[in-house]
């Protein structure tokens, strides 16, 4: 669970700018404390007049500037000094602020109970970011993992490092900067789990924004759903969702960081708002610009061109054509806290990449003859409108909602006619017909997008809640290659996929909050027109499909003292997305006979949360999902593609274990076992594992921190990532001994920040790969080794 | 139909397969101690594996956790006492396979080439020659002269072999076989694929057999040598498309075959032609109309058994274009038939089911029998044809797609 609450008060004393640290608020699951000095945990609760637990204010203790929230339940934990006496300051938009000054010899082992009066809200000045209580009911019952972003904004990591770092979770990189990545989450990877930003499907982005460039700087929060996925976040995703929360609340703040690191990288990002209280006119500004060279080095076994053989020594050389650069720049206006209006934006976005390849993405090793020119390049054009209100005409309604239109063109171009070797020179027009990695292509593809999605949720008092969602998803394609007659014809006429989904679902909680359900429905509309052409293009054929299913699923979740359980059943569909129906021109061929996955998908967790000085959090999650027609990708150099499995069965157990002492020592340690099945009796292949999927993985995090005064503190972090080995093949086909393998790995990483001014400032410095270990993606190509990157940040927001 | 077709197409263009004009091994019976059968099948998980075994007439053939797996898909060859795979993982990729003392598989030397390889011979003892090409435009195609020993090139070869821009045509090579002092490459003429002009794979112009001539060892261009009576020779990825009977004489085959992945399809019919011994040109006098004689079928593929006797893979039904192209088809049109090359005539060997045509043609000669690959969507057997009485016996089940090598190796 995770919600965003925004606590602006009445500024108090002089402390309205230590609250700005508050503002990334979540307080579940955090891999990092906040920062504070303390020696005990002492428990306490705020309540409200009739003595039910108030959720989600916020407490400001002095002199120590702690700054917490209250759990659902009203609860908080706090760090109480020997001797002295704290100021509490409580705070919430349903009540009249409280102050108070205790002793702290006065505190004895027994709970702190802090009572709250009621107040009569004024929506245009207390200013609610905090998701309803019907969202919370609806959110509570699902199997999601919260990470706080905050304390990763200081350093130079992106979101695919904050997101590998959960338990179940594996990204696997294929390179460096800007090379693609394949995100799985509890077996299930590719498009079966979504990716959203704030809400709206990532896709629409294109290839130009993507997890890993995507700056941890204009995070709030990301939210990982394992398995079933709230309507509202109403895509046909399989396995489950990420969605990423940027910053919304209504301030005036400038948030920028520069980052300089090995292989040329540079990262900038310039996050900004303005806001005007009284109008509720805000202007919205995220850019960032990245670029690396990616020439890290690698080991080659040269190939004697005149006689075809390769070096028995290998040869460690620099990649030389591998250099990627992005851009976005994304503005809106509109109105923020209004009674009209949570808020209303309008937004244009530009965003664009280019991307050099230095081989074949899906060859297997290091290719004999590089590539020295072919490239990739996406543009993208979008607007959007959104749209948020919390109280509707009555409290009890809530709406939000998007339109967004995308108009992207993207390239992909390999006809250099020269043979390179890999020290980057080359032999001029020895290949006058072919490209540098099969048949000539300069393909140009136009993509038209419409996104929408609305969604509305009505509290049926304070135990139940209904909510209705409709999304669409309507993209058209067409493009040309000059070179290509496949593509050409492939892509004369636009190729339509439509999708759109309906979802309605009911919650309920009971036994005082402790039992909370969530159940609902899903309709899913898919409709594809395209083309299918023939190898040299003189023929095409029509290809039109409309289906329509049906998907369901409960969630639940119940609570007592430390300890809760989750359950959740889905049977969830996934269509096929447009790049694997027709691919990506270059390297991977069309596949319009894709079939949708359909997926039953069943989650047990359970959660031990205990808090004090030492501190100590352990969860296990298992999931089992009963998969037909699985869509897999199947690397074959310049014709791979995607197609169906059977029947795939995925089982598996992740674990996550904290431990803290006293925020100023965490150490966590996640790792998954999976086992994903062939589960097609009729195959000679049942009950084998699907091939090219890590199984076993984890992860190790240390993180120590040192308050070096009252402002500026000091930061000490490794991670240590282990991937098991596992067959690039089948694994029963062919003697063991024979067999391609992606070997086992480990790499380290050490990072170290240090903060000034409580936050406003930050450097960090990250070792990554310290040891320098050869490390390979999927396709046993080469990662980098060892890379440096140091990153400053500077945030200011003014008060208001 | 159209779909079937791409999805052959797909599947067609997925490698870079290489053409071997297999020499006929029936000239030393291996001792059955010494030898062993070695068999390529393609896994029902589409993963080609190279294992040995023991009996190609009954039991099954497994590549369930034995055998070599292999990167890519791949095509197998006879090299002598070495099976060549080549395929495409990174690169376009040969590797030599031995049989070590212990009778297990040894993984030799690779290769590396520029260029897809289409077709290869084993020239003699110490040369290979394969010959790589591009797929569609105005390119020299390259004849590799690679030294067994140690699998390197020790020369290239830049040549068109026959190539018509007026007419928008590129030569694609089907087969090479040198005897005695002259190479022989066969080629069908296919459009370029330029813009605007004539797509890739289309044969507008076929109606005539075409060999390039080259000198040996030096490869220098000597001519064409055409005949007008059949079609271009061999099909795309045919291993066969030139063979040398016990007499020096050489036969050729020509489907005219729509189904074998010619379009328009030629008008001349199916059938065989001579060089004969000593001769550089086709011979005036001789012409097996195999449609005529056969009541209608084409050559697809055809395996010189010995003895004046043509293993002949038919076409049954000729309606589709590529049809013949899918060993786990569902609308299987090949059948299998015995062509006597003196008497001209054609028996049918009615014991072999109508099944799916291969990329080339999966086949050992051994001890006077022929062992085949007969498969369809339910799957494949080795069947073992005697040329003599026209008649086989199903022999060992592959587990699997397919068999797409037989070979025989000496310890």
């Amino acid at each position: 669970m995770k919600f965003l609450v925004k606590i602006t008060m009445t500024p108090i004393k002089n402390q309205s700018y230590k609250l700005l640290l508050l503002l990334p608020l979540v307080i579940c699951e955090t891999f990092l404390p906040l920062s504070t000095i303390a020696q005990n945990a002492h428990q306490a609760r705020v309540i409200d007049e009739k003595g039910i637990g108030v959720s989600f204010a916020s407490i400001l203790i002095e002199p120590s500037g702690e700054i917490l929230l209250s759990d659902e339940s009203g609860y908080f934990t706090f760090h109480k000094p020997p001797k002295g006496s704290l100021t509490f300051t409580v705070s919430h938009l349903s009540f009249i602020a409280f102050e108070k000054n205790i002793k702290a010899s006065s505190l004895e082992n027994q709970l702190l109970l802090i009572k709250l009066q009621p107040k009569n809200i004024e929506l245009d000045q207390v200013i609610i970011r905090g998701k309803s209580e019907a969202t919370q009911l609806r959110e509570a019952a699902y199997a999601i993992e919260v990470i706080e972003a905050e304390s990763f904004k200081k350093s130079s990591v992106d979101v695919n490092q904050i997101l590998g770092r959960i338990s179940g979770v594996n990204i696997r990189e294929n390179g460096g900067l800007g090379s693609s990545f394949n995100l799985s989450l509890n077996g299930l990877s590719g498009n079966r789990v979504r990716t959203f930003i704030n809400g709206v499907p990532m896709d629409y982005f294109g290839n130009s924004l993507t997890l890993n460039n995507f700056p941890a700087n204009q995070i709030e929060a990301i939210e990982v759903y394992k398995g079933a996925v709230p309507i509202h976040l109403s895509s046909d995703a399989l396995g489950g969702a990420v969605n990423i929360s940027l910053k919304q609340q209504p301030i005036t703040f400038l948030d920028a960081s520069y980052s300089v690191g090995s292989f040329n990288t540079h990262k900038a990002a310039v996050n900004g708002q303005w806001h005007h209280p009284k109008s509720g006119l805000t202007f919205r500004l995220k850019s960032f610009y990245n670029q690396s060279d990616n020439d890290y080095k690698v080991n080659v076994h040269l190939l004697d061109y005149e006689t075809g053989k390769l070096a028995e020594e290998s040869t460690n050389v620099r990649r030389f054509h591998d250099a990627y650069q992005s851009n976005m720049v994304w503005a809106e206006a509109g109105f923020q806290n209004k009674s009209f209006a949570d808020e209303l934006m309008l937004g244009f976005l530009h965003s664009a990449n280019h991307n050099e390849f230095q081989q074949s993405p899906y060859a297997t090793g290091i290719s004999a003859f590089p590539t020295g020119e072919a490239f990739s390049k996406t543009q993208s054009k979008i607007g959007n409108l959104s749209y948020r209100k919390k109280g509707l005409l009555t409290k009890r309604l809530n709406v939000a909602g998007y339109v967004v239109y995308v108009s992207g063109q993207d390239q992909m171009v390999d006809i250099s006619p020269h043979r390179y070797d890999w020290f980057g020179n080359y032999e001029p027009n020895v290949h006058p017909t072919t490209g540098e990695m099969g048949r000539k292509t300069n393909f140009q593809l136009n993509r038209e997008n419409w996104l929408g999605n609305f969604n509305t949720e009505y509290s049926l008092g304070e135990h139940h809640g209904l909510a209705f969602n409709y999304s669409l998803n309507q993209l058209s394609v067409q493009g040309e290659d000059e070179f290509q007659p496949q593509n050409n014809t492939q892509f004369s006429e636009p190729n339509e996929v439509r999708k759109d989904v309906l979802g309605l679902s009911y919650s309920v909680k009971a036994l005082h909050d402790k039992w909370k359900t969530n159940v609902f429905g899903k309709k899913y509309l898919y409709e594809l027109n395209a083309v299918e052409a023939s190898y040299d293009g003189s023929s095409s054929e029509e290809v039109r499909i409309f289906k329509q299913n049906n998907g369901l699923g409960i969630a639940s979740t119940y609570v007592f003292g430390d300890i809760q359980l989750k359950a959740s059943f889905e049977k969830a569909y996934r269509f096929p997305e447009y790049y694997e129906l027709f691919g990506d021109g270059l390297n991977v061929i069309p596949n319009q006979n894709l079939q949708a996955e359909e997926s039953q998908n069943y989650n047990l967790g359970f959660r031990l949360n205990k808090l004090g000085s030492h501190s100590i959090r352990a969860e296990l999650n298992t999931f089992m999902r009963d998969t037909k027609n699985y869509i897999r990708f199947e690397p074959r150099m310049n014709r791979s593609r995607y197609i169906n499995d059977e029947a795939v069965l995925a089982k598996g157990l992740d674990l996550t274990l904290n431990y803290a002492y006293d925020n100023t020592l965490n150490v966590n340690f996640s790792g998954t076992y999976q086992s994903l099945k062939n589960n097609d009796k009729a195959s000679a292949l049942y009950q084998d594992r699907i091939p090219n999927e890590p199984y076993l993985f984890g992860n190790l995090s240390l993180i120590y921190q040192l308050p070096l005064d009252d402002r500026n503190e000091l930061s000490f972090a490794t991670t240590h990532r282990y991937v098991h080995e596992f067959y690039f093949q089948w694994p029963s086909i062919a003697n063991q001994d024979s067999k391609a393998v992606i070997p086992s790995q480990l790499t380290h990483n050490i990072e170290l920040t240090y903060v000034r001014k409580k936050g406003r400032l930050s450097f960090s410095f990250l070792i990554a790969n310290i040891m320098d270990a050869e490390v390979f993606d999927n396709l046993n190509q080469p990662k980098p080794g060892r890379a440096y990157s140091l990153k400053s940040r500077i945030y200011l927001q003014k008060n208001q | 139909m159209k779909k079937q077709t791409t999805f052959l197409l797909s599947v067609l263009s997925l490698t870079a397969v290489l053409l071997w004009s297999c020499e006929s091994d029936e000239t030393a019976t291996p001792d059955l101690k010494e030898a062993q059968f070695v068999v390529a099948v393609e896994a029902a998980t589409g993963t080609d594996v190279l294992l040995t075994v023991d009996d190609l007439t009954t039991g099954e053939i497994s590549p369930m956790g034995q055998g070599v797996e292999q990167p890519a898909w791949m095509t197998f060859f006879s090299g002598g006492d070495q099976i060549i795979a080549t395929g495409y993982t990174s690169d376009n990729i040969s590797t030599a396979y031995n049989l070590g003392a212990d009778g297990n598989l040894l993984t030799g030397e690779t290769l590396i080439t520029d260029q897809g390889i289409y077709a290869a011979t084993s020239a003699d003892e110490e040369v290979m020659l394969a010959v790589g090409t591009t797929r569609a435009g105005y390119e020299d195609r390259t004849i590799y002269v690679i030294d067994k020993n140690n699998m390197a090139i020790s020369k290239r070869v830049l040549t068109r072999i026959d190539e018509r821009q007026e007419e928008g045509l590129v030569a694609f090579p089907t087969g090479i076989y040198r005897r005695g002092n002259q190479v022989f490459l066969s080629y069908y003429l296919m459009g370029s694929g330029e813009e605007g002009g004539i797509p890739a794979f289309a044969t507008p112009n076929s109606n005539q057999a075409r060999i390039a001539v080259y000198s040996y060892p030096d490869l220098v261009f000597e001519g064409l040598i055409t005949d007008d009576r059949t079609s271009d020779i061999g099909v795309y990825t045919a291993v066969t498309a030139i063979q040398e009977t016990e007499n020096g004489d050489l036969y050729t085959f020509s489907t005219s075959s729509n189904a074998s992945g010619f379009f328009p399809t030629p008008t001349n019919p199916s059938g065989f032609l001579r060089i004969k011994a000593g001769a550089s040109d086709f011979d005036e006098d001789y012409f097996f109309n195999f449609e005529q004689a056969s009541g209608g079928l084409k050559i697809n593929n055809a395996i010189y058994a010995g003895n004046g006797k043509m293993v002949v893979r038919t076409i049954t039904d000729d309606s589709g274009l590529w049809a013949a192209y899918g060993p786990n088809t569902e609308t299987p049109i090949c059948g299998l038939a015995i062509a006597d090359l003196t008497t001209k005539t054609v028996t049918v060997v009615n014991d072999v089911p109508l099944h799916g045509g291969e990329w080339g043609m999966a086949h050992l000669v051994h001890e006077g029998k022929v062992y085949i690959n007969v498969s369809d969507s339910r799957g494949g057997h080795i069947y073992q044809v005697d040329p003599e009485t026209a008649t086989a016996e199903k022999g060992a089940h592959i587990d699997g797609h397919y068999a797409k090598g037989i070979f025989v190796l000496n310890k």
